[in-house]
């Protein structure tokens, strides 16, 4: 039996070694800030090494727009921000090459009949907007600007990510959705609060698949590109470059794209730089990134979350007055609690 | 009273919340990405209190996250998410923790923080210094205890949760965390009378050095 005197006493004597504990730990994780970006990338590395789910069917959409509610606008920046690296990893995805589980031909008549039509439908309603994205599988696959998440309201597009614990396996087209089949049939999936089941490897994002993406695979595409008769976008090859690891040299293409890129190119470019300098150089790298890209995008799809990350870094008068600032012009910004706070002295 | 608050039960969520779980588990990323913001600290708190490691939180939060995402199917909308959260994190810390724990280390760490600490601090008794060194003496005690104690005592004790959020966040009854994190003090408590930072007979004082 526990003796309940005994315990407050207990408890009295521990009180002052756990507050001061607890306020050591507070003061020491103070400049920990949320990465949703990042998390997600981890996430979607988790849900494509599992890679146990069947492909998404591909079914005619029913035309979803996005409620534009002051909510949605203010988490703008972390969707389309989200949705970049969701595209990265689908490519690096499609380019690792992982088989596709064995269907009854019968299925696999109509998955062709179904992606034929889809892709057929795609390219009459993408036309001058798609870009095109090599797969392993010597097919095109078909990367537009509303994938990515700059479609253009006027034209209706929709656009959705995969809902949570599922995998995005085909590309999110206009015309189409992507409907992901329940991923807890048989998925390994986290432990349960209270259970021990041991965690499986961290992975991050696209490193996680450098190994695996062979020099040879890179001269196959190449040469595959020479045959179509055209040279592999500037693009094409930092991504290439960042799955196989050499990170130097995907920055280094990222600052060749960037010289000649302009507009929406650039600030896509930006963003593979935000996360990759991340993994080159880690905070700081990313700080002066971010400067970068604000003096050239003040008003840049990422300009809200580059500002929030720049607040978060700094210090003193500083960080007060850059956190007024970030209110001044993000009056509903999805930082505004955390900016709050900040703007005080 | 830390450790002895029981009869608070953890508040269900509010119909914002359940609405955004809802939107989340149908796929709209920014009710996931509102979803982590507002719950990004009380996380990384739960993790920098369980870890006493600050370095290692904010990988070990991503990393609870992530998971979170992948499992997101399984979480029942009316159930509390912040405690469904704390669960994923408890197991996160529990692999982190196995992967790095040197008991030789850590009980070599603990000697030393004791020996320097009953000489060292003798004034001002609520200094900072003094803070300081009680909370570190208390992190050292922590890494050399069992891992269900350490869990109960920092989430008794240090978040000051009630029994019922502790216990639905390691997995245990109300009964059975009450038991463990009761251990826990006598373990931690002895230990700091070993090291000279308490008596046997200091019931009423306030933790100072001896």
């Amino acid at each position: 039996m526990i003796d309940h005197d005994d315990e407050l006493k207990r408890c009295a004597q521990l009180g002052p070694f756990a507050r001061d504990a607890a306020a050591a730990l507070d003061a020491r994780s103070a400049a920990i800030r949320p990465d949703f970006v990042a998390m997600m990338a981890r996430a979607q590395a988790r849900i494509s090494e599992a890679g146990t789910r069947p492909p998404a069917k591909v079914i005619p959409l029913r035309t979803r727009q996005m409620e534009a509610t002051d909510e949605h606008a203010g988490l703008a920046p972390f969707a389309t921000a989200l949705r970049d690296v969701l595209d990265e990893q689908l490519l690096a995805r499609g380019q690792t090459g992982t088989p596709p589980a064995p269907a009854p031909r019968r299925r696999k008549l109509a998955a062709a009949v179904g992606i034929v039509a889809a892709a057929a439908a795609s390219l009459v309603l993408w036309t001058g907007t798609a870009r095109p994205v090599r797969r392993s599988d010597g097919q095109d696959h078909v990367t537009s600007a509303a994938a990515a998440g700059h479609a253009d309201p006027q034209a209706g597009t929709a656009h959705r990510v995969p809902p949570p614990g599922r995998r995005m396996t085909a590309p999110v087209m206009s015309g189409s959705i992507a409907v992901e089949e329940d991923a807890a049939a048989g998925e390994q999936t986290p432990d349960e609060p209270g259970s021990q089941t041991a965690v499986p490897g961290d992975s991050r994002g696209p490193t996680a698949a450098a190994a695996r993406v062979p020099r040879a695979d890179i001269t196959r595409r190449r040469r595959q590109a020479a045959d179509e008769g055209r040279r592999l976008s500037l693009e094409e090859e930092v991504q290439m470059l960042w799955q196989r690891g050499e990170l130097a040299a995907a920055e280094q293409k990222l600052r060749e794209v960037l010289r000649v890129a302009d507009g929406r190119r650039a600030e896509l470019a930006y963003g593979d730089l935000f996360a990759l300098v991340r993994q080159t150089r880690g905070s700081d790298g990313q700080t002066e990134v971010w400067r970068e890209y604000l003096a050239k995008f003040p008003r840049g799809s990422f300009a809200e979350d580059a500002r929030a990350g720049l607040c978060q870094r700094s210090a003193g008068e500083e960080r007060v007055a850059c956190w007024r600032e970030y209110l001044a012009q993000y009056p509903d910004g999805a930082h505004r609690a955390q900016a709050e706070i900040g703007r005080s002295p | 009273m830390p450790g002895l608050r029981t009869s608070v039960v953890a508040e269900p969520p509010d119909d914002r919340e359940v609405a955004l779980v809802e939107r989340a588990r149908a796929g709209d990323t920014e009710a996931w990405a509102r979803l982590y913001q507002e719950h990004f600290d009380r996380v990384l708190k739960h993790v920098v209190y369980l870890t006493s490691d600050p370095s290692a939180a904010e990988d070990l939060v991503q990393e609870t996250f992530a998971r979170a995402y992948v499992a997101f199917p399984q979480f029942a909308a009316r159930a509390s998410f912040i405690g469904w959260l704390r669960g994923i994190a408890v197991n996160v810390v529990r692999k982190h923790w196995r992967s790095r724990y040197r008991g030789d280390q850590a009980l070599t760490q603990l000697e030393a923080l004791g020996r320097g600490v009953a000489a060292s601090t003798t004034a001002d008794p609520e200094g900072a210094h003094l803070r300081q060194r009680r909370a570190e003496v208390l992190l050292a005690v922590l890494e050399v205890l069992p891992e269900s104690l350490r869990e109960a005592f920092v989430l008794c004790d240090m978040q000051e949760m009630t029994t019922e959020e502790a216990a639905v966040a390691l997995g245990v009854s109300p009964g059975n965390l009450r038991v463990r994190a009761t251990r826990a003090r006598t373990r931690i408590r002895g230990e700091l009378v070993r090291l000279g930072w308490l008596t046997d007979a200091d019931a009423d004082r306030r933790g100072g050095p001896v």
